[in-house]
């Protein structure tokens, strides 16, 4: 080890929140039907802090360096624009919106910690529009405010890059169409939208942790994400409410369990054969604690009944001493607050911990499955177990294997070989 | 022990394809060009600079061309400044540069002469 002085640190992922702050606080300046050029603009300070701090060192007032630079070559570039159209035509050159006046040297004040966490809390809501499809919704959030490229949120969605910049050009469109709508409403305005924030972050974070293997590292990030612009929405009065609180929870629950949901080898682990001392008690705590401030107001939502269940299974001593009876209850509760199908299949499995296999089957034989349904691996992989534990070995073959087919990673795959392995050496 | 100034030219192909590095690309960019300038701190003297792509170049006192400079397969996108005991040291210390990363460049290490 030698002596040399530390190099001056960014925080993890610094470039690419700041990409997303800026875009937040430009796109308020300039409006959101410029928001590609303010992505532009974004990178090109990234670019510039990059020669600049590695010869002179990271200033103190990054965060504003930044902005400087993305302002001065946004608003150049919007001059040149201006010329260009007074060149055309004097007809055309009608301006659609005035440039910010006289444009006054950015200085710190405009950008002040809690107006930035204003804009990106904005963007943030601006991101859940209605009249953009909820696909397109994360694929824009993820670019816009997380900073993102496209190829690496393709990599995490597991979709084509084509695919995601088709996304991203169909949102940015709607956001320019409706730019004089949404342009820079204050906060409390976008608060209706609440809900689809919601579901969006929901969303994101399933994302990362609904898969392990073979990307688990860079999907977790989404999960991070999720949990960091949740956390700016609770700050606020506008997402100070129960069920923000709720999902936080959810969020920080789940979390508290990924270490412990990969072996060694980076295969997943059931729940069953998980070590539960790797659960991070730190994460289990503040999981908690959100989901007493949860508590608090009328306010009940299918996030605070998801939260109770995660509760359930981290405090439970181990898997046999789990409260199947609660947990079955609660997806009965979960299924009133939002409706579906897989509510039934946890509900089935829990249900066959509690009073056995047969119990949880009849509750899978009332369900009429949805074509989708019978598609998903996890459909045929439960129906395997629990004919296993039932003795009908055939029967179990025949759904795992179908579920291996559907498993959509390598890791899941692997889980359903291994229990295909052990029904073989039952079946002698 | 006496030393010697070298001046690295950075070279990058001209027909790269043009993908903008991410954010966080940028930032691990950034780290890995920090941690080579703390590591040889003593001599890299001046981490110098990046060259815009415009300019002149002047013959027999006549601008010609405004850039770019050359139709070339390559352009010279920046300098720095390293001052060591030989020229094998200078193209080791130029074989750690991060530059090395960015398929096909190139650091063309150059001795300065010293004249007064």
């Amino acid at each position: 080890m030698s002596s040399e002085p530390p190099a001056p640190e960014l925080p993890d992922h610094y470039f690419r929140h700041e990409f997303g702050r800026l875009v937040a606080v430009l796109s308020r300046r300039f409006g959101l039907g410029r928001v590609e050029q303010c992505e532009d603009a974004a990178q090109t300070a990234l670019l510039r802090a990059l020669s600049s701090w590695r010869r002179s060192g990271v200033p103190d007032d990054k965060g504003a360096w930044l902005y400087r630079v993305a302002y001065n070559h946004l608003l150049d570039g919007l001059r040149r624009e201006r010329r260009a159209e007074a060149a055309g035509s004097v007809l055309l050159a009608e301006p659609e919106a005035p440039l910010p006046s006289a444009a006054p040297p950015p200085s710190d004040d405009v950008y002040l910690e809690h107006e930035v966490k204003d804009d990106e809390l904005r963007l943030l809501f601006v991101c859940a529009d209605p009249a953009i499809a909820r696909e397109s919704q994360l694929v824009l959030a993820l670019k816009i405010l997380c900073g993102f490229s496209t190829e690496e949120i393709a990599r995490r969605l597991f979709q084509s890059q084509e695919a995601v910049f088709k996304r991203l050009q169909r949102a940015r469109a709607t956001l320019r169409d409706n730019a004089v709508a949404v342009d820079a409403p204050p906060v409390a305005e976008l608060a209706e939208r609440l809900p689809a924030v919601l579901q969006m972050l929901y969303l994101l974070f399933n994302e990362g942790y609904s898969s392990a293997d073979p990307d688990q590292l860079i999907r977790r990030e989404l999960c991070e994400e999720a949990v960091r612009l949740a956390r700016l929405l609770v700050e606020h009065s506008v997402g100070a409410r129960p069920e923000v609180d709720a999902l936080l929870a959810l969020f920080y629950l789940h979390a508290a369990r990924f270490d412990a949901r990969v072996d060694g080898a980076g295969g997943l682990l059931l729940l069953e054969d998980q070590d539960r001392s790797l659960w991070d008690r730190e994460l289990i705590e503040i999981g908690l604690s959100f989901l007493q401030r949860a508590a608090r107001g009328e306010v009940f939502s299918r996030f605070h009944v998801e939260a109770a269940i995660a509760v359930e299974h981290c405090l439970a001593a181990s898997y046999a001493e789990t409260r199947w009876s609660e947990i079955t209850r609660l997806y009965e509760a979960l299924d009133r607050y939002a409706p579906s199908p897989l509510n039934t299949l946890n509900r089935a499995i829990a249900l066959a911990e509690w009073r056995g296999p047969a119990v949880g089957l009849a509750a899978l034989d009332a369900l009429k499955p949805p074509s989708w349904l019978l598609g998903y691996y996890l459909w045929d992989a439960t129906l395997g177990e629990l004919y296993r534990r039932q003795g009908d070995l055939p029967r179990a073959r025949r759904h795992l294997e179908r579920a291996l087919e559907a498993a959509p990673t390598h890791a899941e795959k692997a889980l359903i070989r291994r229990r295909l392995g052990a029904l073989g050496e039952a079946e002698g | 022990m006496s030393t010697t100034k070298f001046l690295y030219l950075y070279r990058s192909p001209a027909n790269a394809p043009s993908k903008p590095p991410s954010p966080e690309q940028l930032q691990a960019m950034f780290a890995a060009w920090t941690a080579w300038k703390t590591k040889f701190d003593d001599e890299i003297i001046d981490m110098g600079d990046a060259l815009k792509a415009t300019g002149g170049a002047v013959y027999k006192a006549g601008i010609v061309t405004d850039g770019p400079f050359i139709e070339a397969k390559e352009i010279m996108g920046g300098y720095s400044i390293v001052q060591t005991a030989s020229l094998a040291r200078a193209v080791e210390i130029a074989k750690a540069c991060p530059m090395n990363e960015i398929p096909g460049a190139s650091i063309e290490v150059r001795e300065l002469a010293g004249y007064e």
